[in-house]
C-alpha cells in the first residue's frame, strides 16, 4: 500500500483551506465524537494532544531509564550487589555497556551478566571492599597475576 | 518520496492505529544465501492519446526495454486503454498486489516507481517497530528464577536457620575485642611459662 | 511455540514462594524488602504491566521489634464514616488485637497506590507464630534473608559461655548486683 496523500498535498499549489484543515484532521482521525471531524473542535484537542506528545517524548526516556535501573538492580541483587557498586567497577575496568544493554544481558544472556557481577565482586575484594571471603572463584584479574 | 516534513509529528502509536506496525521480516529468509525475485508480473496501463499518460508513453518507448532485459524473471505486460489514466500494477510471489497511479508523472519518476516495485516483497508496508529483529533473542537461554540459585535451596527444609540469618559483611567491634583478648592471653601465658 | 520454548516460558514466569522470618525485625524496613518480592521488582524481567510478583509467607509476626518508642507512639487511625466515628489505636493495642496487622499495614502502605495493590496484598501470607499450614509449607522454594541479626538473650547463654567471656574488670567480692 502506498500512501498518496503527501503526494497529492504537494501537488495542490498555493494556500488551500481543504488541505490546511486536512493536515489537522489527519491527526484527530482517531479521536471520539465531534473532536474527530469538526475542525473548530478538533484543532483544540489536536493542540492539546500534541503538547502531551511533546512532553511524553522526554517522559518516555525517563521511564525507560527507571525501568532499566530496576531490572539491573534486581539482577545485581541475586549476587548480593547493587547497581551503584557495579557501575563503579564497570567504569574502572573499561566495560562500556549502558543500562539498556545491561538489562538486556540480565534477561536474555544471564550467564554473561553473572560474569559481570563476579567481576565486580572480584575487583571489590581486591580493593578490600564488601568482602570477608575474598574474591569469588573463577575470576582472574590483572592484579592477581 | 516523503513530503511529510511540513506536517505536525504524528506519534507512532497513532500511526499504527490506521496503518499497523510490524517487525523487520523477509519472506522465507530471502537474500540469505540465495535471492528469489518476489515480483512476478507487472502491468503498465496507459492511454495512447491523453496527456496524463505522456510520461508513461515516454517510459515505454525509452526505458521499458532495459527494465525487461535486466529482470528476466519478471513478466511485463503493456496494456493500452482508451481515455483512462495510467497506472502500474505489480503482482508478487506471495499473492500480494500493488497498484499505483502514474497520472501525469514524468518518465524519470516512473523509473523510480518501477525500481521500488521490483524490490518489494509483496507484503503490505507497515511501520517497522525496530531496526533489527531476531527469532532467537537468547543464546544462553533466558533468565529463570532458578538460574543463579544455589541448588542447595531446592532440597532445603523450610523454615531454615542458615538461609534466614543475615549475611555477615564485616566483623563487629565485640568480635575484634575478643580476638585481641585471646591473643593477649596467649602472650601473657607464654611469658609466665618463660619466667617460671 | 515449540515444547521447549513453552517450558522455558513457564520457567521464566514461574511464581515462587518465599518465607520471611519476622522475628526481631523492624516491620517497616522489612516491608521495603517484602514489597519488592510481591510486586516482582526483584526479578530482571520486571515490567509494570507484567504480573510477575511472588508469594511471601511471613512467620513470627508476633515477635517483631518496633524501633524506639514506637509501640507507644505509633498510632493507627480509622474512621467509620459516621460522625464521631474516628478512632486512634496505639501500635501495642493493635498488636494485641491481631499480631499480623502491624506487618500487613506496613506492607500495604509501602506498595504503590494503584489498582494492583489489593492483588499484590493477596500474595502476602502472614502468620503470627512459626506454625504454617502444610499446604503453604510445601509450596516454599526459598527464604528471604533477615535484615538484622536476631539478638540472643543473656539467659539463653550457658553458664560456661558467660564465664569464659572476657571481663574488663571484676566486681568486688561484697558487691551486690541489683536485680
Amino acid at each position: 500500500m502506498v500512501i498518496t496523500s503527501p503526494t497529492l498535498f504537494a501537488r495542490s499549489r498555493g494556500p488551500d483551506r481543504f488541505w490546511k484543515r486536512r493536515r489537522i484532521l489527519a491527526l484527530s482521525a482517531h479521536f471520539y465524537g465531534r473532536k474527530q471531524n469538526c475542525f473548530r473542535v478538533a484543532i483544540r484537542s489536536v493542540h492539546r494532544a500534541l503538547s502531551f506528545s511533546t512532553k511524553a517524548r522526554a517522559l518516555k526516556k525517563r521511564d525507560m531509564r527507571i525501568l532499566w535501573n530496576t531490572r539491573i538492580n534486581a539482577g545485581c541483587e541475586e549476587f548480593g550487589l547493587n547497581f551503584d557498586r557495579m557501575k563503579i567497577v564497570l567504569d574502572d575496568t573499561g566495560v562500556a555497556l549502558d543500562r539498556k544493554v545491561l538489562q538486556n544481558l540480565a534477561i536474555w544472556e544471564p550467564r554473561s551478566f553473572r560474569a559481570l557481577a563476579m567481576l565486580t565482586r572480584a575487583k571489590e575484594a581486591e580493593q578490600g571492599l564488601n568482602s570477608l571471603q575474598g574474591p569469588p572463584p573463577g575470576v582472574v584479574t590483572r592484579g592477581m597475576l | 518520496m516523503c513530503l511529510l516534513w511540513n506536517l505536525p509529528k504524528m506519534s507512532s502509536r497513532t500511526w499504527s492505529l490506521f496503518w499497523g506496525s510490524r517487525f523487520v521480516k523477509t519472506p522465507l529468509q530471502n537474500g540469505i544465501g540465495r535471492y528469489v525475485q518476489q515480483l512476478q508480473r507487472i502491468t503498465l496501463k496507459f492511454c495512447k492519446t491523453h496527456g496524463g499518460s505522456q510520461g508513461m508513453r515516454d517510459y515505454i518507448e525509452k526505458e521499458l526495454i532495459h527494465f525487461a532485459k535486466e529482470n528476466p524473471g519478471v513478466v511485463v505486460y503493456v496494456k493500452p486503454r482508451r481515455h483512462r489514466s495510467p497506472c502500474l500494477k505489480a503482482e508478487y510471489l506471495n499473492g500480494g498486489e500493488e497498484y499505483i497511479s502514474m497520472h501525469r508523472l514524468p518518465a524519470d519518476d516512473i523509473v523510480r516507481w518501477m525500481a521500488y516495485l521490483r524490490g518489494r516483497s509483496g507484503y503490505p508496508t507497515d511501520r517497522i517497530r525496530k531496526d533489527q529483529h531476531t527469532d532467537h533473542p537468547s543464546i544462553q537461554g533466558p533468565w529463570t528464577p532458578w538460574l543463579h540459585r544455589d541448588p542447595q535451596t531446592n532440597v532445603a527444609q523450610y523454615p531454615n536457620e542458615d538461609l534466614s540469618c543475615v549475611e555477615v559483611m564485616g566483623r563487629s567491634a565485640t568480635e575484634e575485642l575478643r580476638e585481641m583478648f585471646k591473643k593477649q592471653k596467649l602472650v601473657s601465658s607464654y611469658k609466665r611459662s618463660v619466667e617460671s | 511455540m515449540s515444547a521447549i520454548r513453552r517450558v522455558q516460558q513457564w520457567a521464566t514466569f514461574g511464581r515462587m514462594w518465599y518465607l520471611y522470618d519476622a522475628k526481631w525485625q523492624n516491620p517497616f524496613d522489612s516491608a521495603d524488602k517484602i514489597k519488592e518480592y510481591i510486586s516482582g521488582t526483584h526479578k530482571p524481567i520486571y515490567h509494570p504491566l507484567n504480573d510477575c510478583g511472588d508469594h511471601v509467607v511471613v512467620i513470627n509476626s508476633r515477635h517483631i521489634a518496633l524501633p524506639g518508642m514506637e509501640w507507644e507512639r505509633r498510632v493507627y487511625f480509622h474512621h467509620t464514616g459516621y460522625p464521631g466515628g474516628a478512632s486512634w489505636t496505639l501500635a501495642w493495642e493493635l498488636h494485641r488485637k491481631d499480631p499480623t496487622l502491624v506487618v500487613r499495614k506496613a506492607v500495604y502502605s509501602k506498595l504503590d497506590k494503584n489498582l494492583l495493590r489489593r492483588g499484590k496484598m493477596a500474595r502476602l501470607h502472614i502468620f503470627a507464630d512459626d506454625e504454617v499450614p502444610n499446604s503453604i509449607l510445601e509450596n516454599l522454594s526459598g527464604q528471604i534473608r533477615q535484615l538484622r541479626a536476631v539478638p540472643k538473650r543473656l539467659d539463653h547463654y550457658t553458664d560456661e559461655e558467660i564465664k569464659s567471656f572476657p571481663r574488663i574488670f571484676d566486681w568486688p567480692k561484697d558487691y551486690v548486683i541489683p536485680n
